[in-house]
């Protein structure tokens, strides 16, 4: 029968003979691994000195106690010192074996820490280089890229919604349509494109260099970029030949229209000019030998401001060059127009697929 | 060159009553400096938008004045009352600092937005030739 708490009782598996000295340290040990080093009375044994006197060396034949402590610490003082010390070494190595668990579990977590940054920072330069088509080095904060894959999203989104306009256009020209439900149209058609303006404004804060290069356009809608998107005079060029017949005053208006826009238009480009050759000089001040490259990249960051606004009255000057069309045009001619507006693009959006594909042919 | 006088004071009554904390004396400055000429900007001789402005009329064959701000003795005082000129119409700048800002005939256009929508929209050529700037 035992006397003591069997949950602590641990079977020395050291010591093939049973030995009642070395199971009371094991539990020891057992109960400091436990308890983190804290003395527990209701986990192990306290070895009580005092014994009846009825219990005598040779009389345990009748009743057999497992842990004679009493018997022991009495008459073998030795055998206490060594249990004592035997205890106080499991304990050191108890707390040691701790130290070394802990260190082990912080290391773990900083490590973890260090692999969730590079994950979320992995994750986020993958979403933006998925559209280019070019390598360029990806150091871009939170923000900004965040900002322009949701602009690439809402940019996606815009192009299905222009197909399935320039698709009803068709078809309502072909037939039988009012003049109110034509005009409806027209007027949905011409707040898309402001919509679009809007989203590139949004973007261009963001990031001005993403949008002066048209990265989300197709390569061939690329070649013809004018700051950041279509030249209004060539939108008018491509559209003229739609509006016929024209009574006298539209066509007065048109040509007036023309001039403007292109006046308007060599304008900005002059005002780009000038910044281009402004942010090179910048870029280019300083001389051999000089230590920090610093003043010029501040001064070159300030010019980039201008960019920004050299972006917006581009698109501001489109937005004025639709405007005016719709109002010089018949609601029946602007349908055409902005028909014929939209298939254009359409077709230079096939003419890059296009293109593409026939690059990956083999020869 | 007509010049509206009662329009003019009665603009400067209008806009010292708005602005309480406002010199007057730079604003009657503005004045008489946009009433100078037929076409006047205001402009920062480093802006490239005031550059693109300017590049505008003379393209139109318009010789407009020009003060560049940044060279002015009183230019930084002028350019904070364009600013508030400016705020007080409903046009933004979208250009940083708010100039080019660009006065036909004495009177207040606005800022380069302001400029090429009327141009676009046929409205600047006939105040050009109202101001005596054009001619046919």
């Amino acid at each position: 029968m035992n006397t003591t708490t069997s949950s602590h009782f641990v079977p020395s598996t050291r010591f093939e003979i049973y030995d009642p000295l070395n199971q009371i340290s094991t539990m020891w040990e057992e109960s400091f691994k436990n308890n983190g080093g804290f003395y527990t009375p209701n986990s192990i044994i306290i070895p009580t000195n005092e014994k009846p006197d009825s219990l005598s060396e040779d009389g345990t034949e009748g009743t057999p106690h497992k842990f004679d402590q009493e018997a022991s610490t009495s008459r073998h003082p030795d055998k206490t010192q060594r249990r004592l010390a035997q205890n106080r070494e499991a304990a050191r190595k108890s707390r040691l074996r701790k130290k070394a668990y802990v260190q082990q579990l912080e290391t773990s977590r900083l490590k973890l820490i260090h692999l969730e940054q590079e994950l979320d920072r992995a994750r986020q330069q993958g979403f933006y280089a998925s559209n280019r088509v070019d390598t360029i080095p990806l150091s871009f904060s939170d923000n900004m890229s965040s900002g322009i894959v949701a602009f690439e999203m809402e940019y996606g989104h815009w192009v299905k919604e222009q197909n399935r306009q320039i698709c009803e256009l068709r078809t309502v020209l072909n037939g039988q349509v009012s003049d109110v439900e034509l005009r409806l149209l027209v007027d949905n058609a011409m707040k898309h494109y402001f919509q679009l303006f809007r989203m590139k404004s949004a973007a261009a804060k963001l990031d001005v260099f993403y949008i002066m290069s048209g990265m989300w356009k197709t390569s061939a809608e690329r070649f013809f970029l004018w700051i950041g998107g279509f030249r209004p005079s060539e939108l008018l060029k491509v559209l003229l030949p739609h509006f016929d017949p024209m009574v006298d005053q539209q066509v007065l208006d048109v040509c007036n229209l023309r001039q403007s826009c292109q006046q308007a238009e060599d304008a900005v480009s002059q005002g780009m000019e000038k910044l281009q050759h402004t942010l090179a000089e910048s870029v280019a001040a300083g001389e051999l030998g000089e230590g920090s490259y610093i003043p010029q990249i501040s001064c070159a960051m300030e010019r980039l401001e201008a960019l920004v606004s050299f972006v917006n009255q581009a698109d501001h000057l489109r937005h004025e060059t639709l405007q005016q069309m719709h109002r010089i045009l018949t609601t029946r001619q602007a349908a055409k127009g902005l028909l014929a507006l939209g298939g254009y693009f359409q077709r230079l959006r096939a003419l890059s697929s296009s293109w593409e594909t026939r690059q990956r042919e083999p020869t | 060159m007509q010049y509206q006088t009662e329009t003019r004071s009665s603009f400067s009554y209008s806009k010292v009553n708005n602005m309480g904390l406002f010199p007057s004396d730079t604003l009657a400055r503005v004045e008489s400096m946009a009433a100078e000429n037929a076409v006047v900007i205001f402009s920062v001789s480093t802006c490239c938008m005031c550059h693109a402005v300017k590049g505008l009329f003379r393209g139109m064959g318009v010789s407009p004045a020009v003060h560049e701000l940044d060279l002015h003795p009183y230019g930084v005082e002028i350019n904070r009352a364009l600013l508030r000129l400016l705020g007080c119409s409903s046009g933004a700048s979208t250009s940083p600092g708010g100039l080019p800002v660009v006065f036909i005939g004495g009177k207040m256009v606005g800022s380069m937005e302001r400029v090429m929508a009327s141009h676009i929209n046929g409205s600047l050529v006939p105040l050009l030739k109202d101001a005596g700037a054009l001619w046919l």
